[in-house]
């Protein structure tokens, strides 16, 4: 067969056009897609699902993509959407990391983008949670997502009552060992003790360090005693839960998320066991470090607008309700902490004591020099707890190294 | 006939090597050495500031720590795994059914690794009385240790995971070295009244040079890397370098300058140093093993 140069010229023009137009249309597929990525495992994306089952009803030509980032991955690959310019338009993450994106310009402020939402967040939102996302200069860098808490884990055998405040706690925890799941000899397990004395890291203004305070002093001599005096494990992360049900342990302090897992996990446990709020520290104030997770919009989304339509979406109650149900579903538990009005609802063991705690708990300082010193009082609380250091002595060193470099920043 | 018309073809052919190997493979190298001297933290443009990161690193107290506990760990570990895969490689290196059982058991580890494995490992070392490496010690009558709470215990228990992870490997690679070795030299030594130690001495060591040169030289730059099992082990959401930092190692360190307080261009610079290190440390090795020949 015999093509002449005319009609070749013509079929590659039409394929051409026909590339250049599937492109085009998929371009313009591609602008109405919104892109979240959950920290998490691969059943994360599923609380999300009521999201965006109620945005898409909104907006049906609008596709949404709920991609999980495994929480060992999620810093790197934040970092690399972020030097692209190409990320996601949404990302859930630690309140800690999302206070350093935002420091640094990588997430929208929602007071300034949505105010009614910011507004909306003020009433609703756990304020432990909200304090935790608010910069110093009153920049809103996202919002709470969901949180855990610490509470005491006992064994309702073995013990009464859970202790009330730190004397009945030593007390307690000479009669059934006691061990803490996470934050062994770290800034977290110390965080809870600080603040129950009375104690911060920073000052309000985020501008000097202040863990050298008389109340850290107290706060470390105390906790450095759970470990020297009694023995509790140093590990990062002990076996608690199955120490409790061995009755290795009596007495433990662990996240939220047993509650929902315990009878689950340790058959052995069922009926035996019950959780409490923290012990009260001097000031008479049981705070729990709250931890968890914040949604935020990246600076680089081309869809801005979509995105903060939804986070209103998540926000409404009734959606909130069944992302929490969906979580349950799965064996999950997510505590919503930016409608922490919907969590009196949900069915879970020991509820009060969750609400309690949740009542009385702070996130990490919300300061963005955090995330470059944690390691300071991290090191200052291992030679108190590890090498026998002095508290007074060591808390002091901490504070002039961070305060040098807090001075060198400015 | 010019060159592209006589290789023009060849070039297309291996192109797309060439293209790839330079985006992914020297772009990357050479885009770190430049954030290197930059202020860099992926939410805006890189701005150059010269040598203040590599100032920034020596200054740094936990960057010295860092390189402490590499080097420490890097040492034991190549040393160690060279001379028990050298002896396994001696015992255990005939054909015999026995002796290739035994070789797989070891080389198991090379093929099971990962992070299933540390957290075996994890479950072993645990602080409580039932871990595995607790109950030989109570059944031995002594106290229960903190293997992994315990900064004293943290370099011993990383020696031991890093020299059971790579001893198999070391074992077939000096059993394949140690065939190579022509069985006529052995037989003269033999006429001529060598014992089993001149022979090792005088006729195994030197001719299996090149393998332990090979073995110790990818062992070190490997263990000089480790970052994956001071991270399982060692590092949890609110510290990466374990007790007092004795787990933190140089890219444990570089991951937590550039990937968590998002600092790339100084974190860059730790690579750098790291990648420095090696080269000096594998020319040094590479001309001593030379000498002697």
């Amino acid at each position: 067969m015999i093509y002449n140069a005319a009609v070749i010229r013509r079929t590659r023009l039409l394929q051409l056009s026909l590339c250049l137009g599937l492109a085009l249309a998929n371009g313009q597929a591609l602008a109405a897609r919104l892109v979240i990525w959950m920290v998490g495992d691969d059943k994360t994306p599923q609380l999300m699902q009521p999201a965006v089952a109620a945005f898409r009803a909104a907006h049906p030509e609008v596709a949404v993509e709920v991609r999980d980032v495994p929480w060992a991955d999620a810093m790197t690959k934040y970092s690399a959407a972020l030097a692209s310019r190409r990320g996601p338009d949404l990302v859930t993450g630690s309140t800690s990391y999302a206070i350093a994106l935002g420091a640094k310009g990588a997430l929208v402020d929602l007071n300034e983008a949505a105010p009614d939402l910011a507004r909306q967040l003020e009433r609703h939102a756990n304020p432990g949670a909200l304090r935790a996302i608010r910069g110093s200069d009153g920049r809103l860098y996202g919002a709470p997502f969901d949180m855990h808490v610490q509470l005491q884990y006992y064994r309702s055998d073995l013990l009464q009552a859970a202790p009330a405040d730190w004397d009945s706690f030593i007390t307690a925890a000479r009669r059934q060992r006691f061990a803490q799941q996470s934050g062994n000899t770290s800034w977290l397990g110390f965080y809870p003790y600080l603040r129950q004395a009375g104690g911060a890291v920073y000052d309000a203004s985020c501008q000097r360090a202040v863990v050298d305070s008389p109340e850290a002093v107290r706060a470390l001599s105390f906790y450095a005693r759970l470990y020297r005096e009694l023995q509790a494990p140093t590990d990062g992360w002990p076996d608690a839960d199955g120490g409790l049900e061995s009755g290795a342990y009596g007495l433990m302090q662990s996240g939220t998320w047993l509650l929902s897992r315990m009878d689950m996990v340790h058959k052995g446990l069922v009926g035996r066991w019950a959780a409490a709020a923290l012990p009260a520290g001097p000031t008479g104030k049981r705070t729990a470090v709250l931890g968890g997770t914040v949604l935020a919009i990246t600076r680089f989304s081309p869809n801005r607008g979509l995105a903060l339509d939804f986070m209103r979406t998540v926000y409404q109650p009734e959606v909130t309700r069944r992302m929490a149900e969906a979580a349950l579903a799965y064996g999950g538990m997510w505590l919503p902490s930016g409608r922490q009005d919907q969590i009196a609802s949900l069915p879970l063991p020991h509820r009060e004591a969750l609400l309690a705690q949740l009542a009385d708990a702070e996130g990490p300082p919300p300061c963005p020099a955090w995330m470059r010193q944690d390691y300071i009082l991290t090191r200052a609380v291992q030679r108190v707890v590890l090498a026998g250091g002095d508290a007074q002595a060591e808390l002091r060193r901490a504070a002039t190294v961070m305060n040098r470099a807090l001075e060198a920043q400015r | 006939m010019s060159i592209w018309r006589r290789h023009g073809r060849d070039m297309l052919l291996v192109a797309p090597f060439f293209a790839l190997f330079g985006l992914f493979g020297v772009w990357p190298v050479l885009r770190s050495a430049w954030l290197s001297f930059t202020d860099y933290h992926a939410t805006d443009d890189p701005a150059w500031v010269g040598l203040r990161n590599y100032a920034e690193l020596a200054a740094d107290e936990r960057f010295w720590t860092a390189l402490g506990n590499t080097a420490v760990y890097m040492a034991s570990v190549s040393a160690i795994a060279v001379v028990l895969g050298l002896m396994l490689a001696l015992s255990f290196g005939s054909n015999s059914r026995l002796h290739q059982w035994v070789r797989v058991a070891f080389f198991l580890p090379a093929v099971a690794g990962g992070v299933g494995a540390i957290s075996a490992w994890k479950w072993l070392a645990n602080s409580e009385a039932y871990g595995l490496f607790n109950s030989l010690r109570t059944a031995l009558g002594l106290e229960p240790a903190r293997f992994l709470g315990d900064p004293q215990w943290t370099l011993p228990v990383l020696v031991l995971v890093g020299v059971w992870s790579v001893l198999g490997y070391n074992l077939v690679i000096f059993v394949a070295g140690l065939r190579a070795i022509p069985e006529e030299l052995y037989q003269a030594a033999r006429l001529d009244g060598a014992s089993r130690w001149q022979q090792l001495l005088h006729i195994t060591l030197p001719n299996l040079r090149p393998t332990l040169v090979y073995v110790t030289v990818t062992g070190m730059i490997a263990s000089f890397q480790v970052f994956y099992e001071p991270y399982l082990l060692y590092g949890a959401v609110d510290t990466l370098g374990g007790p007092l930092d004795s787990a933190l190692m140089l890219v444990t360190y570089l991951f937590d300058r550039g990937f968590r307080q998002l600092d790339l261009g100084l974190a860059s610079a730790a690579a750098w140093v790291l990648t420095t290190l090696l080269f000096g440390l594998t020319w040094l090795h590479l001309k001593l093993m030379g000498r002697g020949r």
